[in-house]
Order: structure tokens, then C-alpha cells, then sequence
């Protein structure tokens, strides 16, 4: 079946990349809305 | 190395708004949402295959972060884990397998499309049931837990589990990890609600436990989609990048939300997609991309909007609360 043709390489690259972004991509995201929501709630005169 | 294998025409606004719609939904509820992700793509021209290849590679780095904030506040129960993964392996593998031997007879898009129509339909169905339920003069507390005690039986200490069958945790992984190859959806809408009233775990571990297994059939979707060429790499990462901001502002939005009212509106968006992917399969094609779009904006939309009503009265709450400190000072003083 097609399933086991292709590249191993190319599946692990692609789950690889994914995975890094994600963690990446959502760290960033959380830490600048924490930023934002601090400024805009006033918790930093506190 | 060719990532962009699908090619389909589809602007980078189209698909920073689908990972946005489903990481705001999945950020808000818990569940993922990416059941709506492969009939959206698939509605945008993206053939089946790729949808499906796509959407797992999107999941897989949309699920790293909530799943390590859980196992940083000890919401994982590992030994379960564990034995949804022994059921999960072998099925996303088969279920990949399956829509592989489909596209071989050129049958995926109608094939995959029906069963969505009919797990989307079931699913809002659902919803449509419990909301009534909820509302009702019957409305009770938790629900029973199912007890179906099929020997060897195992304990879950972390889930405060004495007894449960074996067979119960490897059966959902199992069911869930072929929906996930198969339609390329994380599985929590069926998990979450078999972990809970099958397994009898509590809220909060079910949701940890879920998310590993959500990142799994991910990343071992992706990889099993991706080494046959059938990841649209770009696309997933435009995704994320939405996805990520969206569940970020999901999350902060369930300190806000009434929850009844979104899910009313979530119902209604799964019951459109399932309406969009039978117009998609009787060729109205631009109808369905259009309704849609509508429905995922429209359900973000209510979201964000919470969020921001939300904020301006804490903040308001704050400033009127300051002066009046303030005054207490100086008369004290």
C-alpha cells in the first residue's frame, strides 16, 4: 500500500517542525498577551 | 524536497483565519475543533488527502504547549496515557492506511466527506441534546459512571481510579486514533466524554490526558502524511501561527464567556460546517467556503467579544475602586 512508500525523512521533518513551532509560536503568544493584558488591566502600578 | 504538495490557490488571510477560528473554539472549550479545520480546507480546494495531512500537522503544534501547561499542573495521568497510546498506534496507522487505499481508487474526497457530514450532524446533535437536558426540570448533576468490568482490570492512582478495565482505555484510544488517521481530528469530543463516563476520570486530569494523546495522533499523523508527500507544510505553519494566538485568547476568555451561550453558538457552527461540506460534495463550491467563513468568524467573533467586554468592566471595576481607596487613605491618615 502507498502508505509505505515515500520518504521517512521528509515524516519526521514535517512532524519535527511542526512540534518546535507550535511550542515556539504558542510561548511567544502567551507571553505577549500576558504583557498586553498587564498594561491594559493596570497590574503593573500593583 | 516539494512541502507544498497540495499547491491549491488559497490566500494566507483564509488560512490565518481558520487556525485562528479553531484556536479561539479550542482555546475556549477544551476540545480541539479540528474537526472543522479538513472540511474547511478540503471546501477551499485543498484535495482530501492534503486536508486531512495538513490539519494533523497543524494539531500536533497547536497541542505542545497546552499539553505541557498540563503536565506542569500534574493533569496527566501517565499509567492511562500509556494504555490509550497501546490502542491509538496501531489505529491512526490503519486509519491512514485506509484513506491511502481510498486514494488510490480516487474515492477520498466523497468517502471522507460522508463520514464527516455524519460525525458532524451526530455531533451537534449531541450538543443540541445535552443543552435541552441542561435546561430542563430533570436536569441533574454528574452523570453515572459506565462500569464495564471485561478482565484484566487496572488501577489509575493519579485519576483516583481503583478498578477499570484494560480493554475500556485501549478501546478509546483505539476508536479515537482511527478518526484521527482516517479524518484527521484530535478525538477529544469522543474521548473526553468516554474518559469521564467510561473511565471515570476526573474533569480536569481527562483534559491533560487527552491533550497527550491529541499531540501523539499529531505528531504520528503528520509524520505517516508527511513522509508520503501529503503535508501542505506552509499552510499548516499559517495555520499555527493563527492557531497559537487564538487559543491563547480562548483560554484567557473562559474567565469571561457564559459558557451556555458560546456553546449554543458552537452547536450551530459544527451543524453549518456538516451543511458547507454536503454543498461542497454537490459542487457549491463558493456558497459553502462562504458560510464557512460566516459561521468560524461569527463563533470567534462572539469569543473576542466577551473577552473584551469582559476586560473593560474589570477594568472599570479597577478605576472606580482606586479613588475610593484613596479616600479611605487620607481620612485615615
Amino acid at each position: 500500500m502507498s502508505v509505505f512508500a515515500g520518504n521517512s525523512l521528509d515524516g519526521l521533518f514535517v512532524a519535527a517542525v511542526m512540534l518546535t513551532s507550535g511550542l515556539a509560536l504558542g510561548i511567544l503568544f502567551d507571553r505577549l498577551l500576558r504583557l498586553v493584558f498587564a498594561r491594559v488591566l493596570g497590574e503593573e502600578n500593583e | 524536497m516539494e512541502f507544498i504538495a497540495a499547491n491549491p490557490i488559497i490566500a494566507v488571510s483564509a488560512l490565518l483565519t481558520i487556525g485562528f477560528t479553531v484556536g479561539v473554539c479550542g482555546g475556549f472549550f477544551g476540545v480541539g475543533g479540528a474537526f472543522i479545520v479538513t472540511p474547511a480546507l478540503n471546501v477551499l480546494g485543498f484535495p482530501m488527502v492534503y486536508a486531512i495531512g495538513t490539519d494533523l500537522a497543524h494539531m500536533a503544534g497547536k497541542s505542545v504547549v497546552g499539553t505541557m501547561k498540563h503536565y506542569r499542573l500534574g493533569n496527566i495521568d501517565f499509567r492511562a496515557a500509556g494504555l490509550l497510546l497501546i490502542g491509538t498506534t496501531p489505529s491512526v496507522r490503519l486509519g491512514v492506511a485506509a484513506v491511502h487505499e481510498l486514494e488510490r481508487h480516487g474515492k477520498t474526497d466523497v468517502y471522507v466527506r460522508v463520514v464527516y457530514i455524519g460525525l458532524l450532524l451526530a455531533i451537534a446533535s449531541f450538543m443540541f441534546l445535552d443543552m435541552r437536558r441542561q435546561r430542563g426540570p430533570h436536569k441533574t448533576g454528574a452523570r453515572k459512571r459506565i462500569r464495564l468490568s471485561i478482565p484484566p482490570m487496572i488501577s489509575l492512582p493519579r485519576s483516583g481510579i481503583d478498578s477499570v478495565s484494560v480493554w475500556t482505555v485501549i478501546c478509546i484510544g483505539a476508536l479515537t486514533g482511527f478518526l484521527a488517521g482516517f479524518l484527521g481530528v484530535g478525538g477529544g469530543f469522543i474521548r473526553m466524554p468516554a474518559l469521564l463516563y467510561l473511565v471515570g476520570m476526573p474533569a480536569k486530569i481527562a483534559v491533560g490526558t487527552d491533550l497527550v494523546e491529541v499531540l501523539f495522533s499529531g505528531g504520528y499523523g503528520s509524520y505517516l502524511y508527511g513522509r508520503a508527500g501529503q503535508v501542505d507544510i506552509t499552510a499548516a505553519l499559517i495555520m499555527l501561527v493563527g492557531a497559537a494566538l487564538g487559543a491563547n485568547l480562548g483560554a484567557l476568555a473562559t474567565h469571561y464567556a457564559k459558557a451556555a451561550r458560546i456553546k449554543r453558538l458552537f452547536s450551530f457552527t459544527i451543524l453549518g460546517t456538516a451543511i458547507a461540506v454536503l454543498m461542497k460534495q454537490v459542487g457549491l463550491t463558493i456558497p459553502a467556503a462562504i458560510m464557512l467563513f460566516a459561521l468560524g468568524l461569527g463563533m470567534a467573533g462572539a469569543i473576542i467579544r466577551a473577552l473584551v467586554v469582559g476586560i473593560r468592566a474589570e477594568r472599570a471595576k479597577k478605576m472606580t475602586d482606586q479613588p475610593a481607596l484613596d479616600t479611605v487613605g487620607v481620612t485615615t491618615e
